[in-house]
């Protein structure tokens, strides 16, 4: 045999970049190029097996359209430019910012698509070095209620059982999750557990792919969540099917629960949302006679004006049936992307340092200030997501660091957020694309992508993972942990690590929840399960065990039913909520560059009940114009039994056709969670 | 069990194997406008080695960076013609073609697929029937029977378009339905102020020939709908599905039977195909 | 067919020799616990207990998920074009015989009909196989026995491995490849006797029998389908069960589809292939929208009449050998098994 030169094939193991559920799966690596994707047979969650983005995650890694070097914009065009001019740039603008017009002039968004360590350090460069709060990111628009809602019933605003348990339940409670198209490897261990035998109670306005295995699929009028959950709780207590014990060791404010849903009589509700009052009673029954019955949400609960009171009604029946503190029970909210429960845990919010410690408790700050060496953090809660472009637009902020997101697709009411991007001093944007936002950038920093990295993610089950550098960075482009350390040294803070592992370190230092973990323990198998608070702590599958709150005992929050901020009315007659298609990720930045999943879906579309299109005279097929108080878009019609009557669904995905220049920006009150899930339309333009 | 075992069905070329994905240079040498939306071009291999083909084959054409896609070739080899394809925009490949000038590059493979029976045809009457661009691949046929006039009876050209803007080869129609013993009717769905021919669907068109089912052969090219109903209507006439023959449109990549996106039945539409008689789709239809 | 044996010493000397000649690749347990091919560089490291690899061998060199074909550059004389020629010589060892199957049937369908596969034909010439033949399933979803397609095999291996269970493999030579690495080494191996030779007809016929599934009768499913159409209410059920993950068709030792893609930056970039999956609606998409697969029972139906009816028409034989793999991948479950067994009724 003649000898060649070898080629040097590795393969190595890594995190999905895609959904929450944190699949893992091998790089196949031949010559420093990635050639393939195994899911590994051993990861509890991936078992051998993907969802499509899975197998698809490595081609947008090779994409010509990397970002290879910094930009910096001169006269309206960008020109490259060297690490060293960048940097500099970014640190006199910002430094500037901050001493003339205060600390909360400058403001960071972290990013749930980057690792532990990264948001770490994005919030610490915001905390430590610029002394702002102004640190947040997606989490908000996704699920800020979560956090809140659930940190105020049970003390832990995270999914509290685990998906390995989930083929073990008897009912499911699915409701605002499309699970087989956004967590495909939740979902289809949910249709795995009904053809065994489990009963799947489907509360959705689309007929999506659980529908053909739910028992009932309740189609509610959207936004209706709280009346229709109060209703359940109703007819479970008239019919006594309360778990009494739990409810009297463990858990307060029962009396005023009752009293309160007293009123929400299955016909009461039906006249809210729609869903027909014995039907609704029969589900409520099932779901309180099984001792495994897990309720599982995700942004159709949380992305409402009243999103923290869908959150806490969720926590309420679960807590009244006792199906928590137990293996396949729970109240399980479905992050949406792969780290935005890490991005949340390590302190990438507007309120608390990493594990939820609050900023403004005198004690936090002073241990924060003690480890990082600096004093006069601030104590007051900073700007979320949402509200940064109406503040750049009142001239209260006036530099943004934006790493890995873009807000230009992705946030509510884009034509306001453009306005507000626009209205900045100063814009930088770290990205491995030119995104929608980047363009507005006047510094893009060039990002490594995951394959180019070491890092952790957590997924939604709180198991917090490793990824691995299988490749060598592309270009001149670096990871993202070593360009906020680059940026604070050049902002005057020495911030300098040798590698992600000793970022962790100190993140597992300062986090009490991640507190017994580091890189060797991550490494001995998948990841470990947050709490996990010492060194020999095994980490946790499902939290509150035997009814053992974290926050002591559970609250049960009385909560009335309040109509969403808009309603169809004669004038825009339709209601339309948004979300994802399967093939897409978020802003498509990462999927429209990977061949099968852009061919699935290559433009945005708008789906139609057939007896909407009839009534409206809307062709399957052909461009219309949709329209709400705040913008018009031109999308494809798809006329389905998907959305009930009266209800319409714009997958959010793209710029062009983008859903988000006519969802509504209203907030909640407490979350500041937007209501992506409500709002009204009509075909047609806008006058 | 009996052992399983795996035989190829058709023959392997011979020699080394040659890598068919790559692509020959040819040079724009004339475009010109078929009708709002398709262009017509002139090509010329690069590297003067001959190119030869027949009617109803198609080759691969490519702009490196953008893509490649399946295009019929609507030259006639049989009259010498330079090598011509005719392309309408609809995605990203296709308008990156009609933005090239003449001097300007693409890259061409094939020729692919099989052809138009056209020789067995001879002695009989010929109905071409064409929806929208399902000319373009008909031309290579009619350009050929038409060669070879005298060996053919009474030849029909039905042409159905959407609107006149859309007719393409307008001319050349316009020119056969000068000759002897042909017959050219045209109709269009959304007719302009000037148009002269009929308007509706292409089937409208039977009610004006007459045509024995026995001794004609008919080729037809369209959009699908088309093709179903057209097909119909031919058989309410008696026409054998032997002597209805057409090509089909499915998604290709490779061309050479290797990507299987343009599986029908068992058959290949890029090599086993894109010519088919209707007898065979049937027979393909009924496998599925 | 001479027949030899190696010491399981002299089995990891030989591929200790092997690694240094040539690119080996063989099973190896990682520190997660997966299993899978590697680049070997420890042969004591090598697994020699039979395995089921989740990725089929034909994905390691010959046909993989991601391929570049052509590499291009725009020139002030037009592009000029170059194929990538990246096969170097390569020996898979330790495959089970569901792979080799699989790899005869991309030989025939890539290398030996018209327009052979460039790519798929040098990389093939570079390749040597030795199987290690399954003495029981590797996993419960192995039915190869009843495709026809296994457990040993009976030819198109360079060598074939049989573990006698007392220290020494059955060596079965079936190729002048095969010949070849007998002879470099022919120091490490010994002389097979009769009773080895009757021992280890004995351990196969166990092994077919193992995995032989009673209830799968090929013959009649396979002539059923000709005649009458998949049973309509089976596969709707599978298609309102399939999340459209594609894992049936990435992991399938005789699928064969790709797409074809360009990357392009500045002047230069690379045209490439992809593992395609025709359960994917856009695999069928015409330009203009037009789908002739609109609807996914259309395509759930379509990978049966692919891999059981047409590959049969084309191929002389069902494209399925029986390895459970699609099932091993799928989410949720989903059984070609199933499929075959309502056929066989
Ligand atoms: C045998 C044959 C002959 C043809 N002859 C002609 C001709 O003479 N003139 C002409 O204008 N057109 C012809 N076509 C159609 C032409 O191939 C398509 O219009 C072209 O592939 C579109 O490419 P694009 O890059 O511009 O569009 P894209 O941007 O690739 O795609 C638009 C849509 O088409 C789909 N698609 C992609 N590739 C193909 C493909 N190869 N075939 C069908 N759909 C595809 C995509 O999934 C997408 O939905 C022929 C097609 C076939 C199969
Ligand atoms: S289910 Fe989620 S984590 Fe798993 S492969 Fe799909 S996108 Fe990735
Ligand atoms: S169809 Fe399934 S069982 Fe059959 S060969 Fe393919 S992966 Fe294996
Ligand atoms: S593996 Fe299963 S879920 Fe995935 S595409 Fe195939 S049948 Fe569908
Ligand atoms: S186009 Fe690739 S198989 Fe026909």
């Amino acid at each position: 045999m003649a000898k060649e030169k070898k080629s040097e094939v590795k393969n190595v193991l890594t995190t999905c970049i895609y959904c929450g559920c944190g699949c893992q799966f091998y790089f196949k690596v031949k010559d420093g190029k990635i050639i393939g994707i195994t899911p590994s047979q051993s990861h509890p969650v991936s078992q051998g097996q993907l969802c499509v983005k899975g197998w698809n995650a490595s081609e947008f890694v090779h994409h010509p359209e990397r970002l290879t070097h910094p930009l910096i914009k001169k006269d309206g065009k960008f020109k490259k430019a060297s690490w060293e001019q960048a940097l500099k740039l970014i640190a006199k603008k910002f430094t500037g910012h901050a001493k003339k017009s205060g600390s909360d002039s400058v403001a960071f968004f972290g990013s749930a698509k980057c690792t532990n360590e990264e948001n770490f350090l994005i919030m610490k460069l915001a905390r430590a070095v610029f002394k702002t709060n102004n640190i947040d990111h997606c989490a908000r628009l996704c699920h800020a209620s979560t956090v809140a809602g659930l940190a105020a019933t049970f003390g832990s605003g995270a999914m509290t059982n685990s998906i390995g348990g989930f083929e073990d339940c008897d009912v499911f409670l699915v409701t605002g999750s499309n699970t087989t198209e956004q967590h495909p490897l939740i979902g289809s261990r949910i249709i795995n557990a009904v053809k065994k035998g489990a009963t799947l109670i489907l509360v959705d306005p689309r007929a999506v792919q659980l529908a053909k295995h739910a028992k009932y699929h309740l189609p509610q009028n959207c936004g209706s969540d709280v009346a229709w959950l109060n209703g359940m709780m109703h007819v479970i207590i008239k019919e006594g099917l309360e778990d009494k014990e739990f409810i009297k060791n463990h858990t307060e404010g029962y009396e005023e629960l009752k009293k309160t849903v007293e009123k929400y009589t299955p016909e009461y509700v039906e006249k809210i949302s729609g869903i027909p009052a014995d039907k609704l009673a029969e589900a409520a029954r099932a779901f309180a006679k099984s001792k495994k019955s897990s309720i599982v949400y995700s942004m159709g609960i949380t992305q409402h004006t009243v999103g923290v009171d869908n959150v806490k009604s969720c926590a309420n029946l679960s807590m009244l049936t006792g199906n928590i503190g137990r293996a396949s029970t729970g109240v399980n909210p479905l992050r949406g992307q792969n780290n935005v429960q890490g991005a949340c845990d390590v302190g990438a919010l507007v309120n608390v340092y990493c594990g939820y410690q609050k900023v403004t408790d005198a004690a936090a700050k002073e241990k924060f200030e003690k480890a990082w060496g600096v004093t006069g953090i601030s104590d007051k809660i900073g700007a979320a997501v949402t509200l940064v472009p109406n503040q750049a637009l009142e001239g209260k902020i006036k530099a943004l660091y934006i790493m890995g997101e873009n807000p230009m697709v992705s946030d509510p009411n884009i034509t306001h957020v453009e306005k507000g991007l626009k209205a900045l001093d100063f814009l930088v944007v770290q990205d491995i694309f030119l995104t929608e936002t980047a363009q507005l950038a006047d510094v893009v920093l060039p990002g490594t992508s995951y394959a180019e990295k070491d890092g952790t993610y957590t997924n939604t089950e709180r198991r917090v993972e490793r990824i691995r550098k299988a490749i060598e960075p592309i270009g001149d482009t670096r990871p993202d942990w070593k360009i906020i350390c680059d940026v604070a040294t050049a902002c005057g803070y020495k911030m300098d690590y040798p590698s992600p592992k000793e970022i962790f370190d100190e993140l597992a230092e300062l986090a009490p929840i991640y507190h017994g973990m580091d890189f060797d323990r991550l490494e001995e198998k998948f990841g470990l399960q947050w709490p996990c608070p010492t060194k020999d702590h095994p980490g946790t599958p499902f939290l509150h065990k035997d009814g053992k709150f974290s926050k002591g005992k559970g609250t049960f929050f009385a909560v009335e039913y309040k109509d969403p901020a808009e309603m169809a009315d004669a004038e825009y007659p339709l209601t339309l909520t948004t979300g994802r298609s399967y093939f897409h990720w978020h802003t498509r930045t990462l999927t429209r560059r990977t061949s099968s999943l852009e061919r699935e879906v290559p433009e945005s579309y708008v789906e139609i009940n057939p007896a909407d299109a009839k009534k409206y005279k809307v062709r399957n097929g052909t461009l219309i114009k949709v329209s709400s108080r705040r913008g018009t878009i031109t999308v494809r019609a798809k006329v389905t039994e998907v959305p009930k009557v009266g209800t319409v669904f714009i997958p959010f995905h793209f710029a062009e056709g983008a859903a988000n220049r006519l969802t509504n920006d209203a907030l909640d009150p407490g979350a500041k969670i937007p209501e992506y899930k409500v709002c009204a339309v009509k075909f047609g333009g806008s006058k | 069990m009996k052992r399983g075992k795996y035989k190829a069905s058709t023959k392997p070329q011979k020699g080394a194997a040659k890598n068919e994905y790559l692509p020959r240079a040819v040079e724009i040498t004339k475009i010109r406008d078929l009708s709002s939306d398709v262009k017509h071009y002139t090509l010329k291999f690069k590297d003067g080695k001959p190119f030869e083909y027949k009617p109803g084959q198609f080759v691969q054409v490519s702009i490196f960076g953008v893509g490649e896609a399946p295009i019929s070739i609507t030259s006639t080899h049989e009259r010498g013609d330079d090598l011509e394809i005719a392309i309408r925009r609809v995605g990203s490949l296709t308008n990156a073609i009609h933005t090239l000038k003449e001097g300007d590059e693409l890259f061409i493979r094939g020729p692919y697929g099989n052809s138009f029976p056209w020789e067995a045809g001879k002695g009989k009457d010929i109905l071409f029937i064409a929806g929208g661009i399902g000319l373009l691949p008909l031309r290579s046929v009619m350009n050929a029977v038409f060669h070879h006039r005298k060996d053919y009876g009474k030849i029909w050209i039905l042409y159905g378009a959407k609107s006149p803007q859309e007719c393409v080869y307008a001319d050349e129609l316009a020119r056969w339905g000068k000759l002897d013993n042909v017959e050219v009717l045209q109709t269009v769905d959304s007719p302009t102020a000037e148009w002269k021919g009929g308007v509706g669907v292409v089937t409208t068109l039977f009610e004006k020939i007459e045509f024995d089912p026995e001794k004609t052969i008919s080729y037809l090219c369209g959009p699908p709908i088309m093709i179903k109903f057209t097909n119909i209507t031919l058989e309410e006439k008696k026409m054998q599905p032997d002597n209805i023959i057409t090509t089909m449109e499915m998604h290709m990549k490779c061309g050479i039977g290797k990507c299987g996106h343009c599986l029908v039945g068992h058959k290949y539409c890029c090599t086993d195909g894109p010519v088919f008689t209707f007898a065979e789709l049937k027979a393909l239809g009924a496998e599925e | 067919m001479k027949n030899l044996k190696v010491k399981t010493q002299n089995l990891v000397k030989l591929l200790d020799a092997l690694k240094d000649a040539s690119n080996l690749l063989a099973p190896q347990t990682d520190k997660y616990g997966d299993t899978y091919f590697q680049q070997v560089v420890d042969a004591s490291q090598v697994v020699l207990k039979h395995f089921k690899p989740l990725m089929p061998a034909v994905r390691e060199v010959l046909f993989g998920q991601l391929e570049d074909m052509i590499t291009f550059k725009d020139t002030a004389s037009g592009t000029k074009i170059k194929p990538v020629k990246a096969a170097k010589d390569t020996i898979l060892f330790g495959l089970p015989n569901c792979d080799l199957d699989g790899i005869l049937y991309n030989d025939e369908f890539f290398a030996k009909r018209e327009f052979a596969d460039f790519y798929y034909v040098n990389a093939r010439k570079k390749l040597t196989i030795i199987t290690l033949a399954c003495l029981t399933p590797p996993n419960e979803n192995c039915f190869c026995a009843s495709m026809g397609h296994g457990p040993f095999a009976e030819k198109g291996f360079d060598l074939q491995l049989t573990d006698m269970g007392d220290g020494f493999f059955l060596v079965n030579i079936g190729s002048k490849k095969g010949q070849k690495i007998v002879d470099d080494n022919s120091s490490l191996f010994e002389a097979a006797g009769e009773a080895d030779l009757s021992k280890w007809k004995e351990l196969k016929q166990q092994a077919e029998e193992s995995t032989t599934k009673k209830d799968v009768n090929k013959k009649k499913a396979l002539d059923n389908m000709g005649r009458t159409p998949l049973k309509e209410q089976m596969i709707i059920e599978i298609s309102d069960r399939c999340i459209s993950c594609g894992a049936c068709n990435y992991t399938c030792p005789t699928c064969t589809c790709f797409n074809v893609i360009d990357h392009k930056k500045d002047k230069a970039g690379t045209r490439k292939r992809v593992l395609d999956s025709c359960i994917l609606g856009g695999y069928f998409r015409m330009a203009g929208g037009h789908n002739p697969k609109e609807a996914k029972e259309d395509r759930t139906r379509n990978r049966y009449f692919c891999k059981l009816l047409w590959d049969k028409e084309k191929l002389g034989d069902s494209g399925c050998v029986g390895c459970g793999r699609c099932l091993d991948a799928c989410p949720v479950k989903v059984d070609i098994k199933d499929v075959i067994k309502q056929l066989s009724n």
